[in-house]
């Protein structure tokens, strides 16, 4: 429990107003108990009183209706953050339109290739192959 | 003699005393994180309109509070998900976001818009209202927006979304005391403000 007094009361007062429910928990009985017992006290309520009977009146209309209808209509929120980025690299891809085709093409290739590499190997002379190795061996054995 | 605690008023909304506290938002949020959309219901009815009125009272104008409300929740959704327990409470989350949004507006807007062509953000769609309530109303947005920010900020996350001092103060960024001192201060300057411009009509006391 707190030291109340007149001194205190009037720091409350002037802080939260007259509103023993604004007033800090702690603090409250106290204050309720010093109001109860003292003229004095209970002329710096009346005080306080004023100021908040003003604020009172600073009235604002009610969110129209159809405010939480447009917020409900936010759910579920948009994804954010690199789900975004990943969509929209998607999207500039071209989606699925392209990106199958494309799939589908580079497994084609995938599969044929070495088909098509070692067909190109077989094709070639030995002969022709040695040459060329010969030729390599000499440029490297050339001195300045 | 009995003192009596005044019942709290239209701006009061209950919430507990201190983050330490379970935050009641969790199990909601866990469902949010599972894709339920019925839990994001919830917590719209716990929460839209308190920080519609914060949105609207900082920024004067209903239209930028509902963009401001609906960056809010979208974050919040995204927050789902991520959210741990034991630390700040989430509506003390959603209170921080809101008002870093709207600091946000009223940079790009006081780099384009002067204040006084703004529009009249609290009876714009209330007719009814009577004029002297809407000029009442009027003349304590003007006296508030000529408080330093952080003084405005105190005032409305304590007065008007009945935040505790440390729901409040974790809002800020800032101490107790350093909040205790912004809003004794707000409320001086209000003070002095309003008595300025209201001698003339409403018989102020002292």
């Amino acid at each position: 429990m707190s030291s109340m007094n007149p001194v205190r009361l009037s720091e409350l007062l002037d802080t939260y107003g007259d509103n023993p429910l604004r007033w800090p928990e702690e603090e409250r009985a106290a204050a309720l108990q010093l109001l109860a017992s003292s003229a004095e006290a209970r002329a710096l309520r009346e005080h306080a009183s004023w100021l908040d009977a003003q604020l009172d009146q600073f009235e604002v209309a009610p969110a129209r209706a159809q405010l939480r209808a447009c917020i409900l209509r936010g759910f579920p929120p948009p994804m954010i953050g690199w789900r975004v980025w990943l969509r929209e690299l998607w999207q500039e891809l071209g989606g699925w339109r392209l990106v199958t085709p494309a799939f589908a093409a580079s497994l084609f290739l995938g599969a044929m290739l070495p088909n098509w590499v070692e067909q190109s190997a077989a094709d070639l002379p030995d002969e022709d192959l040695v040459a060329d190795v010969q030729f390599i061996d000499d440029d490297f054995w050339v001195q300045p | 003699m009995a003192i009596t605690v005044r019942e709290p008023s239209s701006h009061w909304m209950p919430v507990a005393a201190s983050a330490a506290e379970s935050d009641p938002d969790l199990p909601v949020l866990q469902r949010i994180a599972g894709g339920d959309a019925a839990a994001c219901s919830v917590l719209l009815d716990r929460h839209l309109a308190r920080l519609h009125a914060l949105a609207t009272r900082m920024l004067g104008s209903a239209e930028d509070a509902d963009e401001v409300c609906q960056d809010a929740f979208v974050r919040a959704w995204r927050q789902a998900p991520h959210w741990k327990s034991g630390g700040a409470r989430f509506s003390t989350w959603l209170h921080q976001v809101v008002l870093n949004l709207s600091r946000d507006r009223l940079r790009s807007r006081r780099a384009t818009v002067p204040l006084e062509q703004l529009p009249e953000g609290a009876h714009e769609d209330t007719p009814e209202h009577a004029q002297g309530q809407r000029d009442r109303s009027l003349m304590i947005r003007r006296a508030m927006e000529q408080l330093p920010a952080r003084q405005r900020e105190a005032l409305l996350l304590c007065h008007f979304q009945g935040l505790t001092n440390i729901e409040a103060a974790a809002v800020l960024a800032v101490s107790v005391d350093a909040l205790e001192s912004l809003l004794a201060r707000a409320r001086r300057g209000l003070r002095d403000l309003l008595q300025g411009g209201t001698e003339a009509y409403s018989g102020v006391p002292q």
